[in-house]
């Protein structure tokens, strides 16, 4: 039992950057931010909503990073608010 | 550096590690004259072999721009350069794990090599602090779902695309696509993703949609026995760490003190075979077979993989 909780902690964890980058890319497609080439053969350029994506995925990992690094610094074992991020479950 | 070679009993000029280095980049040499425009070997010979009249260009190969016409209702055909490609490409990942990323993919190799250059100092671990299987697989999600929701993530982000358009010469004329966000991509993948982070394969770890569908096909191969692999020995390995440093995804790590079994991410590995090669004792293997991973105990799942610089070091 407390080995499914700490399995279904990690897979959460996991899947935290996978829904909030699925959820970027997808939101940014869909509200057509910034201009997007259709069929990718324009050659000039596909517009900024790759842009959008990548720098706040870039951002994102910057903050998590950052916020991981600080709390490990604070508590060198484990943080509860932020632990360290956890090896791959399926390995197991 | 020299290193007494086991086999010959002669010093080799090399590390193992810089040989192998070298032997890769052979992979990489070639697998850019095959995808790269002015040479696409490959989108020629499949266009001569199938009849097709696909672009000579890397977009002929592209998931994004066919899965667009595949919703817009133009439908799949295997015997085209895309479908060969796909299925081709899917199919030796799921047998053998993400051969293209580790062995032919050039805009992952030329981050990866340009890296080596800068000291460890100046580099970021990313992966040490946040993990990148969860973050490519939801780009891929995003990536495969975009054309369906009406919208695009497109070239711009692709910096397969970028580095043939530096090759081409078309990033020079091109200046809309200069003015546009790929500026910011080109960034991500040489600059902060690329030269200065651990490994040098920041993009490919955390952005790379194509990277992330070989991954996921990888995964659910190598459960099956007779598909290849990176396969472990935990009575060989002497936890020298060297596998660890040497990873350019950052797939492999050992916990601090080094009190654990070496931990292996295969959502991350891109199966490019350096941890085998510099693997002494013989613990890592490219194989077929169980994986040797399920063998080493539950515990090993709950390394904090901020130790990993610390066992490595």
């Amino acid at each position: 039992m407390r080995d499914m909780v700490r399995r279904a902690a990690t897979l959460l964890d996991r899947a935290k950057g996978g829904l909030a980058t699925a959820s970027l890319t997808l939101a940014t497609a869909a509200t057509n931010a910034g201009s997007t080439c259709a069929s990718g053969r324009c050659g000039q350029g596909c517009g900024f909503a790759c842009g959008i994506v990548g720098l706040a995925a870039a951002g994102g990992i910057a903050v998590a990073a950052g916020r991981r690094r600080m709390s490990e610094r604070a508590a060198p074992s484990v943080s509860a608010d932020a632990p360290p991020r956890t090896a791959d479950p399926t390995t197991s | 550096m020299t290193d007494l070679d086991r086999s010959t009993g002669r010093i080799a000029r090399q590390t193992p590690a810089v040989a192998f280095l070298h032997r890769r980049a052979v992979g990489y040499a070639l697998g850019f004259v095959l995808f790269y425009a002015p040479f696409t070997l490959w989108v020629t010979a499949l266009n001569a072999l199938l009849g097709d009249h696909a672009r000579a260009n890397i977009h002929a190969t592209c998931l994004r721009i066919q899965l667009l016409d595949l919703v817009n209702g133009k439908g799949f055909s295997l015997l085209t350069v895309w479908g060969a490609s796909f299925v081709l490409l899917s199919g030796s990942a799921l047998l053998a794990g993400p051969l293209f990323c580790g062995r032919l993919c050039a805009a992952g190799a030329i981050s990866e090599y340009l890296s080596r250059l800068v000291p460890d100092r100046f580099k970021i671990d990313w992966v040490r602090w946040v993990n990148p299987a969860g973050m490519r697989y939801g780009f891929l999600v995003g990536y495969l779902a975009a054309p369906m929701v009406g919208g695009s993530i497109a070239c711009a982000f692709c910096s397969y695309g970028f580095l043939e358009r530096i090759t081409t010469g078309s990033l020079w004329t091109a200046t809309g696509f200069l003015s546009s966000s790929a500026v910011i991509t080109a960034l991500l993948w040489l600059g902060l993703f690329g030269i200065f982070t651990k490994g040098g394969r920041g993009y490919c770890a955390f952005m790379c949609p194509v990277g992330a569908w070989q991954s996921g096909l990888h995964a659910l191969g190598a459960k099956l026995p007779f598909t290849w692999k990176i396969r472990f020995d935990a009575t060989a390995c002497t936890k020298c760490a060297v596998c660890v440093d040497e990873c350019p995804m950052r797939a492999l790590r050992l916990p601090l003190g080094r009190e654990g079994p070496l931990v292996y991410d295969r959502h991350t590995c891109i199966t490019c075979r350096q941890c085998v090669a510099v693997c002494k004792p013989g613990a890592l293997r490219f194989a077929r077979g169980a994986d040797g991973w399920a063998e080493q105990g539950p515990d090993h799942a709950h390394v904090p993989a901020g130790r990993r610089g610390e066992a490595g070091a």
